[in-house]
C-alpha cells in the first residue's frame, strides 16, 4: 500500500466577520497517498481555496480560524505542531502552486534569489549552491537558458514562464505533498497543457501527493485519480475519478457534469450551466447548502446535511435521495448518458 | 541604470529651458517698463532711452531672451530695484536658511514611514487607531494655523523656544553649530514636518496593508519562510516605493508649505525673500526664486525617482 501523506478529518474552517459567520469549509475529510493525485472540484466560493490554505494553516486570522478536525501529515497533526514547526513544513514537506503567477512572484527580486531563497531557508545550503540549484530547478521545468534567466525578474518572465518558476520554487524541497490550486486559469489554453504537464513530470520524478484544485472536470479527468465535489464548504461526493465520473450519485455532481463539454461533440461545445446562483454563504441552510438550487429537492433536504453514504468502496455521496432513486434519475438524464472525459 | 539617468538628465535640461521661457515671458510680458523702474520717478525721457538701450529693451524679443539665458549661465540673476543689490547675494543668504528647513522638515517627514509600517502590522489594535486618527487631524490642519499654534504654546506659552527668526551659526551649511541655531530651527522644522509625517505615514500604513495581502506575501509565507523576513525583505521594499512616489510628488506642497512657514517664523530664506519681493514688486528677486525653486524642485524630483529606480527593477529596465 502507498504511503499515506495527509488524512484530513472533519476540518472546519469559519471565518468571523462583520457581516456574520462564514463557515468557508463545514466538516471536510479527505486523504493523500504517495504518488496519488486529488482534484477538488466546485464552483467558485465552494471552499476550494480555504480548505488548502488551512491544510498550510495559512488562513489569515482575524477574520479566519480553523474551529475544527485535525490534518495528519505522516502521523503529526499540523493544526497542533507550534508556528515554528509549521514554517518548517511549509515549502519543504508542503509546497502550494497558486493561481495567479502574474501577482504570486515578488516583482522586486529576482527569480533565482527567489526560489534559492527556499532551498537556503529549508536545506541550509549555502548562497552560490543555491543559486547553482535554482538553475538545475528553471532547467527542469522547461525554461529556456536557465542560466540567463535565473538573473531575471518576474516581469521578464511570460505568464506561463512565471507559473513555471512557481513549480519550481514549489518543488525546490522535494514535497510530500505539492497543492496547485488552480495552477493555470490565469493562462491561456495552449499553455495551460504545458503546464499540467509540467506538474505530472514533477510528480512523477518526486513521487509527491498532489491535490489539484480546478475548476476544469476536464483537467481532473486527465490528472487526478480521485476527486472530492465541493459546494458551499462541504464535501457532496468524492470517490475515484472513474466511479465519480460514471458513476455519480449527487445532484450537484450531475450538474457539474453537464456544464462539461462534450468531448464527441466537437462543433457546438456547448455548456450547459447549472440553473441559479452559487450559494451566499452568510445565508447557507442548516442542511445541504445546494438545497434551494437542487431540481430533486426534498423537504428533508435543507433542515439536516446527510450522513457520509458509501455507494461503492471509496466512492461516499452525501445526499438525501435513495440510491435506487438516484439511480433511477440518472439513467434519465439526457445529457449525462455518452459524458466520456479523459 | 546610467542610460536611465542619462534620460532623465536630458529631460531635466528641457524642464529648465521651459521655465526660463516661462519666467522670462512673466517679466517680459508684466505691465511697466523696467527702464522706466530702474530709473526711478523723475528720470527724463532720455535716460529712459539710455538705460533701454543698456539692458537691451529695444533689441528683438529672441535677443533679450538669448541675453536672459546668457546671464542666468553665468549666475547673474540681475539686481533687486528694492535694495540695489545683485540677486545673487540675496539668494546666496537665503538659500542655507531654506535648505536647512527643508532638509530637517524631510528627515521628520521620513519618520513617517516606520510609523505607517508600525500601525499597518498593528492594524485594528488602539495603536493603531491612535496613530491614524491623529494623523488625520493632524493632515487637516493648515500649515499656517498649525505654525501660530506652536508659536503661541512652544514661543509665548511655554517660552522655551525662539519663536521667530534665524540666529548662530552652521557648519555644512544646513547642520546646526550652535543652540542658538538650532533652537530657532525647532519649532518651523517640527510645524512644516509634522503635517508631512501625518500625509506620509498615512500613505504608509495603507500602501503597507496592501502589501500584507498580496499575493507575492503569500507566496512569501507559503515558502516557510520566517515572519521576520517577510516583513523586512518581502513586504517593505514593496510597500515604500508608491511613498516614495508620493513624496516626490508631495515636494511642491511641501516647499508651499515652506514659504508659509518662513513667513509665519520670519526666517529669512527664499520664501519669505519671494514673499517680500512680491509685495514689493521687485522683479529680479521674484524671478531669481521661482529659478531657484524650479531648479530643486526637479533636482528633487529627480533623486526621488533614482531611489525609486534603485528599489524598483522594473524602472531600472524600461
Ligand atoms: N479572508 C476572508 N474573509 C472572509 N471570508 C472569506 C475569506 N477568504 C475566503 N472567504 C470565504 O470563503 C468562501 C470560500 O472561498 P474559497 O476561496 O475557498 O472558494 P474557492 O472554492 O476557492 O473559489 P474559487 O473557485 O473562486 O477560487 C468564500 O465564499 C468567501 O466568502
Ligand atoms: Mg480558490
Amino acid at each position: 500500500m502507498a504511503e499515506r501523506l495527509l488524512e484530513v478529518t472533519d476540518l472546519s474552517t469559519h471565518f468571523f466577520t462583520y457581516a456574520g459567520e462564514v463557515k468557508a469549509v463545514d466538516g471536510v475529510s479527505f486523504t493523500l497517498d504517495r504518488d496519488e493525485t486529488l482534484g477538488i472540484v466546485g464552483e467558485s466560493g465552494s471552499g476550494k481555496t480555504v480548505t488548502a490554505m488551512s491544510v498550510m494553516r495559512l488562513i489569515p486570522d482575524p477574520p479566519g480560524r480553523i474551529v475544527g478536525g485535525t490534518i495528519v501529515h505522516k502521523g503529526r497533526d499540523l493544526l497542533a505542531v507550534s508556528k515554528e514547526e509549521m514554517s518548517d513544513i511549509r515549502g519543504n514537506d508542503v509546497a502550494m502552486i497558486f493561481q495567479d503567477p502574474m501577482t504570486s512572484l515578488n516583482p522586486v527580486f529576482k527569480i533565482g534569489d527567489q526560489i534559492a531563497e527556499v532551498i537556503r531557508r529549508h536545506q541550509g545550503k549555502s548562497k552560490r549552491e543555491s543559486w547553482k540549484m535554482a538553475v538545475d530547478l528553471l532547467a527542469k521545468v522547461g525554461i529556456p537558458d536557465p542560466e540567463e534567466r535565473v538573473n531575471q525578474y518576474p516581469f521578464e518572465y511570460s505568464g506561463g514562464m512565471r507559473q513555471r518558476a512557481m513549480i519550481a520554487m514549489a518543488i525546490s524541497c522535494n514535497p510530500d505533498i505539492l497543492i496547485a490550486d488552480e495552477p493555470t486559469t490565469a493562462l491561456d489554453v495552449t499553455i495551460q497543457a504545458q503546464i499540467m504537464d509540467v506538474i505530472r513530470e514533477m510528480q512523477a520524478q518526486y513521487h509527491s501527493g498532489v491535490i489539484m484544485i480546478t475548476h476544469d472536470l476536464g483537467v481532473v479527468a486527465q490528472m487526478a485519480d480521485k476527486v472530492m465535489v465541493m459546494y458551499g464548504g462541504r464535501t457532496l461526493e468524492d470517490g475515484p475519478v472513474d466511479e465519480v465520473y460514471y458513476n455519480a450519485h449527487h445532484p450537484y455532481t450531475w450538474g457539474l457534469l453537464g456544464s462539461l463539454p462534450r468531448l464527441d461533440e466537437t462543433e457546438k461545445q456547448r455548456l450547459t450551466p447549472i440553473e441559479g446562483q452559487p450559494p451566499n454563504l452568510l445565508l447557507l441552510p442548516a442542511g445541504c447548502p445546494f438545497s434551494g438550487r437542487c431540481l430533486y429537492e426534498m423537504p428533508v433536504c435543507a433542515g439536516e446535511f446527510p450522513a457520509l453514504e458509501m455507494v461503492e468502496p471509496g466512492h461516499g455521496v452525501h445526499c438525501w435521495i435513495p440510491v435506487a432513486e438516484r439511480e433511477k434519475i440518472r439513467a434519465g438524464l439526457p445529457q449525462f448518458v455518452h459524458r466520456v472525459p479523459s | 541604470m546610467y542610460g536611465y539617468i542619462a534620460r532623465r538628465l536630458v529631460q531635466l535640461v528641457f524642464v529648465l529651458i521651459g521655465v526660463s521661457i516661462i519666467t522670462f515671458l512673466i517679466m517680459f510680458l508684466i505691465p511697466g517698463n523696467p527702464a522706466y523702474l530702474l530709473a526711478g520717478k523723475n528720470a527724463t525721457p532720455q535716460r529712459v532711452a539710455e538705460i533701454s538701450v543698456e539692458l537691451g529693451l529695444n533689441k528683438p524679443i529672441y535677443v533679450q531672451y538669448g541675453r536672459f539665458v546668457d546671464r542666468l549661465v553665468h549666475g547673474n540673476f540681475g539686481e533687486s530695484y528694492q535694495f540695489e543689490r545683485p540677486v545673487r547675494q540675496m539668494l546666496q543668504s537665503a538659500i542655507p536658511n531654506t535648505a536647512q528647513l527643508a532638509v530637517a522638515a524631510v528627515l521628520i517627514e521620513l519618520l513617517g514611514i516606520p510609523l505607517g509600517i508600525y500601525s499597518a502590522l498593528r492594524q485594528y489594535t488602539i495603536w493603531d487607531s491612535t496613530l491614524t486618527t491623529t494623523a488625520l487631524i493632524i493632515w487637516g490642519i493648515p500649515v499656517f494655523v498649525l505654525a501660530v499654534f506652536m508659536q503661541y504654546v512652544f514661543g509665548v506659552y511655554l517660552g522655551i523656544l525662539p519663536f521667530y527668526g534665524t540666529g548662530g551659526s552652521t557648519f555644512l551649511w544646513v547642520i546646526p553649530a550652535d543652540w542658538n541655531n538650532l533652537s530657532h530651527l525647532i519649532l518651523p522644522a517640527v510645524t512644516l514636518g509634522i503635517i508631512e509625517v501625518a500625509y506620509i505615514s498615512y500613505m504608509q500604513r495603507a500602501s503597507m496593508l496592501e502589501v500584507i495581502r498580496s499575493d507575492y506575501v503569500r507566496t512569501a509565507r507559503a515558502k516557510g519562510l520566517p515572519e521576520r523576513s517577510v516583513i523586512l525583505k518581502h513586504s517593505l521594499k514593496n510597500a515604500v516605493i508608491p511613498v516614495l512616489t508620493i513624496a516626490g510628488i508631495d515636494l511642491g506642497a511641501l516647499m508651499g508649505g515652506a514659504i508659509l512657514t518662513e513667513t509665519v517664523f520670519s526666517r529669512y530664506g527664499v520664501g519669505l525673500m519671494v514673499y517680500n519681493a512680491i509685495n514689493a514688486r521687485d522683479l529680479p528677486v521674484v524671478v531669481g526664486g521661482v529659478l531657484f525653486a524650479t531648479f530643486v524642485y526637479v533636482i528633487a524630483n529627480l533623486v526621488v525617482d533614482l531611489a525609486y529606480a534603485y528599489i524598483d527593477p522594473r524602472i531600472r529596465y524600461e
